[in-house]
């Protein structure tokens, strides 16, 4: 009789913690993965439902890490367990064997496939000496280890490393490559040396076989900055083009919907700047939404200088050669840092914050432009990802 | 109107009024305070330093207003007034413009009332006022001040000694006068450096700065300076109060816009514009003292 209230009690906790879990997902992109690491089905639904993405934070053995999900690429969503364990009973013995500087094993908790394809960030607290980052299956009943996916590895500046799980059976491990490294090492020791693939060949077998397996791989090339500092460009998002590459064609019209918002200034009216109460508009909105006309080829900036003039709002911007773009320092007399010291003005498109310029971005026919004020880095607004934000 | 009559105050009361009047000008963004400590700038440095003056403000400080006015609408873009747009795609404000006008206003306020400072606070009344504070700091800031018009002084007479000789820069071809040019400065330093130790040597051999040594002064805190510090303490008070209490608050970003015009704000305006016409005040007071004693003493002389 005991046992059974225990596991009751048990079981009603847990329905608490997911119960709330969901209540927070309607207003906040990112969420923390609930000790059980179940992630209900409404969850993943809602994600769909927006469009948008999710992020699910988590934590394991001091090691954090990131599950992205884009709500394009959920088909069918339904319950899964988020958890991600970082262990470390063979790490010693495959670093010997696969000579490698860094090792990191870890497991999924969920079994069989996480759905919607969603890619995974790990964040460790030290940089890593290597220049990829490889991913490997251990196979206990052949004792061996086979390269099932690359992943990409920054060190900013402590070693990040993103992969997409394909598949999530068993004990895996990251490994740290060096260029030279890889050529070098030798076939890790196993029952059946074909099963094994770590020669550089073959792991370019196994790595092309992997990318034409999945629909769309989040991060397939190494996560390196362009000549203008920017990061990569999340898959199915647009890349960022060069605004002098561009010619603009008058003849094609396109149409696009703009609107200029400052709604965070409202929330944190204690650290506005008084001198600019004048010009803050009461309910926070300096252009309602409205459907503007574009010509092929112009970028985000073209758009909202041109409409910005035609509607006698004031903007204020400078062109930074080190991103090759211009950076919009105030618009309607409210600059940045007019609302603290994390205070400014950002973009998006189709509820997208670009991580590059306004000038880089090319519109396409019924894109959805929105210029927000954040006074927070980006994270009052859902874009901190934009700016580089860690869980 | 060649003798200054304020100089002859006590060095308190000229320094004090400086401070008052330097860091207000500093300070102060509301047009008519600017305007009117301007006004007593320009009268007071012509008043001390009469054509030379005119001729310093008409040649460099007028094309420097002018310029630095124009400075800002090029690189600040804000407030709401939109004239037009300049070429690289930012607005044209007409706050921006005045807003510079404002800042070159200040700049060559504060300028002129240094101009002011330097003739009234000669060296010596510096080092009266802070050579027991600070005896090390105030000789090395009285020297200093000194250093280029004692450079200039001294390579004029080595440039005439090196001319009698035939090695001045007026000799020779470019090469030479160069040449000369080079060995003229070198003399000057080597001059200055042994000047420098001169001085250090016979100041501590007259014991400067130590303890119990007095020091001659022609200064007398007598009962017009003690009417002239209880005025600027009143002036210097009541506009210091004035600022905080805000009546002479004015913002030109977003928009133009000052305190409400009040009855505090007239009285504040007042009492600055007292405070930097004192040494005017003084001068005409005493400019007509001196007639009026001029034309009895005439008039006792017919008689």
């Amino acid at each position: 009789m005991k046992h059974i209230k225990r596991i009751a009690c048990l079981l009603l906790s847990l329905l608490l913690l997911s119960f709330f879990g969901c209540g927070k997902e309607t207003i906040n992109r990112t969420l923390q993965i609930p000790e059980d690491g179940r992630v209900a089905r409404a969850v993943f639904k809602g994600i769909q439902e927006s469009g948008d993405i999710g992020i699910f934070n988590g934590n394991s053995n001091d090691i954090t890490y990131q599950w992205l999900f884009m709500g394009s690429l959920l088909e069918e969503p339904r319950d899964e367990n988020l958890l991600v364990t970082f262990s470390s009973a063979k790490t010693q013995e495959v670093k010997a064997r696969l000579s490698a500087e860094h090792v990191q094993e870890f497991s999924f908790a969920n079994g069989e496939e996480i759905l919607g394809g969603p890619s995974l960030s790990v964040y460790f607290t030290y940089p890593w000496n290597a220049d990829s980052a490889e991913v490997y299956q251990y196979d206990a009943q052949t004792d061996s280890l086979t390269l099932v996916a690359t992943a990409a590895l920054e060190n900013v500046p402590n070693a990040v490393v993103t992969l997409i799980p394909q598949t999530f059976k068993g004990l895996f491990y990251l490994v740290g490559r060096t260029t030279q490294e890889q050529s070098t090492t030798e076939a890790a020791a196993g029952s059946e040396p074909g099963a094994s693939a770590t020669a550089l060949g073959q792991s370019n077998k196994a790595t092309d076989a992997y990318v034409n397996e999945t629909k769309k791989p989040t991060v397939a090339e190494p996560a390196t900055k362009d000549k203008y500092l920017t990061d990569e460009v999340p898959s199915g998002k647009p890349k960022p083009v060069e605004p002098e590459d561009v010619t603009v064609e008058k003849e094609k019209k396109h149409t696009a919907t703009l609107s200029i918002r400052c709604d965070t200034i409202l929330q944190n009216m204690d650290q506005f700047n008084q001198d600019k109460l004048p010009v803050l508009p009461k309910d926070g909105v300096i252009m309602p939404t409205r459907t503007v006309v574009f010509y092929e080829g112009e970028s985000v900036f073209d758009v909202l200088q041109r409409e910005t003039r035609a509607s006698k709002i004031h903007m204020e911007f400078v062109f930074t050669p080190m991103y090759n773009s211009a950076y919009i320092e105030g618009i309607h007399n409210l600059y940045e840092f007019d609302c603290g010291s994390l205070s400014g003005w950002m973009y998006k498109v189709n509820g997208w914050f670009p991580n590059y310029g306004c000038s880089r971005y090319v519109l396409k026919n019924g894109d959805v432009i929105e210029w927000v004020y954040t006074c927070d880095l980006g994270r009052d607004v859902g874009g901190g990802y934009a700016v580089g934000e860690l869980p | 109107m060649n003798k200054d009559s304020f100089s002859g105050y006590h060095p308190l009361i000229n320094m004090l009024y400086f401070t008052l009047v330097i860091g207000c000008g500093m300070v102060f963004a509301h047009p008519v305070c600017q305007g009117l400590s301007l006004l007593c700038a320009v009268s007071y440095s012509l008043c001390l330093n009469g054509k030379k003056a005119l001729r310093f403000q008409l040649l460099y400080l007028l094309p420097l207003l002018v310029l630095t006015a124009l400075m800002n609408p090029a690189f600040s873009h804000q407030g709401v007034t939109i004239l037009t747009y300049l070429p690289n795609g930012n607005p044209l404000t007409l706050e921006s413009i005045l807003y510079g006008a404002s800042a070159a206003v200040m700049l060559i306020t504060v300028i002129l009332w240094f101009s002011c400072f330097n003739a009234v606070m000669s060296s010596d009344k510096f080092v009266y006022l802070f050579g027991r504070v600070a005896p090390a700091l105030s000789l090395l800031l009285a020297l200093t001040l000194r250093f280029v018009p004692r450079f200039r002084a001294q390579i004029r007479v080595i440039s005439a000694a090196q001319r009698c000789v035939g090695r001045d820069v007026s000799n020779g071809g470019i090469f030479r006068r160069a040449k000369h040019g080079m060995k003229i400065l070198s003399i000057l330093i080597t001059w200055a450096l042994e000047n420098a130790i001169e001085t250090a040597d016979s100041m501590r051999s007259r014991g400067y700065g130590l303890k119990g040594r007095t020091a001659f002064s022609i200064y007398r805190f007598g009962r017009r300076d003690a009417y002239a510090l209880f005025f600027l303490l009143l002036c210097g008070g009541a506009t210091l109060a004035g600022a905080v209490g805000g009546a002479l608050k004015f913002v030109y970003y977003p928009m133009l816009g000052g305190a409400e015009p009040t009855l505090w704000q007239l009285l504040a305006f007042t009492v600055y514009f007292a405070l930097c016409a004192m040494p005017l005040v003084v001068n005409m007071k005493e400019d007509v003292h001196w007639r009026t004693l001029q034309k009895t003493q005439a008039l006792s002389l017919k008689t």
